[in-house]
């Protein structure tokens, strides 16, 4: 008699199954997920996507309409907009990306040794982050962009920069709340150091939370990439990014408002779709939004 | 008499909080054989785990500790924050009442077991490992191998104890200090616990503080007793003599609370229950802390503290009218 060994699953890929089927369920996430995905690897792969340069002038086509030849028409310069789109897809997914992580770099050491040690650190962390919250985000970046100067590197520091406050305060209440668990209280009587309770106890413990955070916060660096670069204190011509884009299209809003519309539609549909993945990442994650 | 593993003296803790100062613990004093279970006694508020969390250094910010506790000849109420670091969990280890809560859920049990021995016996992962399985046989978690890779949430609470008390003895402690350790267990699963207690003090010679509020508890593992009541030593006694002749009304109080079976023939129908309540500690109190509620106070108990009088061999107690009868 032969027997077929059934394994079961470890825990951790129980869990993820669980996690995965939850996600599943919820049809807008997905569509959100693989259309952010299709944005971050267009922007990756622009060169091979797009059909033209996004610098390559073909002056015998201004301001042409969709064509064959031309997906999206032309701008006023001859460039093809739909290769313009792609490539601006890069500036965006870098600017989001990136100075998230740059936001969550600077923003979880602080909030965490805030939450965790009280003291002193704590009301001044708070007080400091109050104080930037009361700035209104885009201000802020605004600000700090002028500072800094004009370019895609500073528009990213600055975006950070702007969204570390908002961060901070999340890892700092996270913090807060865990170090009250009796696992952490165990983990003292056991011996363990402030590190290792921070590394192994309270980070572990606040991540789900913090990815969330950082997938809704994606799409507002997004639209903060925009909005700099549509001020000209982003990325700068030649350079595209769809700010610049915008920024162009202006002059020929009654001619050719086609020239704003694909970067625009650009930036909703990256937006929502970073929204509606996080929203459903955050309701799969988080126990309490169970249904 | 040889010297106690743990020797603690004038132990107070006070608690500055914005609303006034609370007394908790009030010169306790109370000393630990090597290998010897004591079972301190209670009832909630009366600064049994206040006094043992002192020990360690696990209270907020805002206790206030004073006294001495001498472990190996240390004060360990006093020494450095790294030095204490290497007492929790390898000489002096506890065991919290939340066994459903006290265990990350992020991690498999296992690897919290070995965090510990690593921490403490710079074993490898492997070595590690291997004690973390031998260390959930002690406990006599079935299927060991297999569950040192489960999360808590796959776990029972009694399981999750087991797993906290493996943790605890992981390093071999001197003293292992149980606080309420059965009681958000379901009654089966407590006498499972106990059971594994007294086996564990066998083998390993570990000495036990078990702090409870439940007598039968006691009856069944300690040693010696120590009752407190509000803040203070109010009788301490070994188990049998303490049983057989209690002496502090409070003590003959809790006992009487203690439901027998087939007593309804006896002429007491139901339990007795201590009248009053316990006594506010935002003052030290100038006298008797249950003369509110004893039968037996008159102005003396209402004026003066009881000092600790010797009526035994090894029989305290802390009362201006001990001795008396209660209903066995």
């Amino acid at each position: 008699m032969s027997y077929v060994e059934v394994r079961p699953l470890g825990p951790a890929a129980r869990r993820r199954r669980i996690l995965r089927r939850r996600f599943l369920r919820r049809p807008l996430a997905v569509v959100g997920l693989v259309v952010a995905l299709g944005f971050v690897i267009g922007a990756i792969f622009a060169p091979l996507i797009a059909p033209y340069d996004y610098k390559e002038a073909d002056f015998n086509a201004v301001l042409a309409h969709p064509s064959s030849k031309h997906l999206f028409g032309t701008d006023a310069l001859g460039h093809d907009i739909f290769s313009q789109v792609v490539f601006g897809a890069r500036a965006s997914m870098e600017a989001g990306v990136l100075a998230t992580l740059l936001a969550l770099a600077v923003a979880i050491p602080v909030g965490l040794i805030a939450g965790y040690y009280r003291g002193w650190v704590d009301p001044v962390i708070a007080r400091l982050t109050d104080a930037l919250l009361a700035f209104p985000f885009l201000i802020l970046a605004v600000g700090l962009a002028a500072i800094l100067g004009p370019s895609l590197k500073n528009a990213i520091l600055a975006l950070g920069i702007g969204a570390v406050p908002q961060l901070i305060r999340i890892a700092r209440g996270e913090a807060l709340a865990l170090r009250e668990e009796d696992y952490v209280r165990a983990a003292i009587a056991n011996g363990a150091s402030d590190f290792t309770i921070l590394r192994r106890h309270i980070l572990p413990n606040m991540m789900s939370t913090i990815i969330v955070q950082a997938t809704v916060t994606i799409p507002i660096l997004i639209i903060g990439e925009a909005t700099l670069s549509f001020l000209g204190l982003g990325v700068q011509p030649p350079a595209t990014s769809w700010g610049v884009q915008l920024r162009a299209a202006q002059d020929y809003l009654f001619d050719a408002p086609r020239l704003a519309v694909y970067p625009g539609v650009a930036i909703v549909v990256a937006t929502l779709s970073f929204n509606l993945f996080g929203d459903g990442l955050r309701d799969v994650l988080d126990p309490r939004t169970q249904r | 008499m040889t010297t106690p593993l743990l020797e603690v003296s004038d132990l107070s803790v006070r608690f500055d909080t914005d609303d006034g100062a609370v007394h908790a613990v009030d010169r306790l004093a109370y000393t630990l054989g090597a290998g010897e279970v004591l079972g301190l006694v209670g009832e909630s508020g009366c600064g049994k785990s206040v006094s043992a969390l002192s020990l360690l250094g696990l209270l907020p910010a805002t206790a206030r500790v004073t006294g001495e506790a001498l472990f190996e000849g240390v004060n360990v109420l006093d020494v450095p924050a790294r030095q204490l670091r290497r007492i929790r969990g390898k000489e002096i280890s506890f065991v919290f009442q939340e066994p459903m809560t006290s265990l990350n859920p992020v991690f498999t049990v296992g690897k919290q077991i070995s965090e510990v021995l690593r921490r403490h016996l710079e074993l490898s992962s492997k070595e590690a490992r291997k004690r973390t399985v031998e260390l959930l046989k002690l406990v006599r978690i079935p299927a060991a191998e297999r569950r040192a890779d489960e999360y808590p949430h796959q776990l029972s609470g009694g399981m999750r104890q087991r797993v906290m008390i493996a943790m605890a003895v992981a390093c071999d402690p001197k003293i292992l200090i149980a606080d309420e350790p059965t009681t958000a267990l379901d009654v089966t699963i407590q006498a499972g616990i106990l059971d594994l207690m007294r086996d564990l003090r066998e083998r390993l010679g570990t000495a036990i503080i078990l702090i409870t509020h439940n007598l039968g508890v006691v009856a069944d593992i300690a040693d010696r007793v120590v009752v407190m009541y509000a803040g203070r030593k109010a009788e301490e006694a070994p188990v049998r003599e303490l049983f057989a002749r209690p002496q502090h009304p409070y003590t003959i109080g809790l006992l009487n609370a203690i439901p027998r079976l087939g007593e309804e023939g006896n002429g007491r129908a139901r339990l007795q229950e201590i009248p009053g309540r316990v006594p506010s500690l935002s003052e030290p109190l100038d006298h008797c802390a249950f003369a509110d509620r004893c039968p037996r106070a008159d102005d003396l108990t209402r004026s003066h503290v009881p000092p600790l009088e010797r009526v035994g061999p090894e029989h305290l107690v802390a009362c201006f009218h001990p001795g008396g009868e209660w209903s066995h």
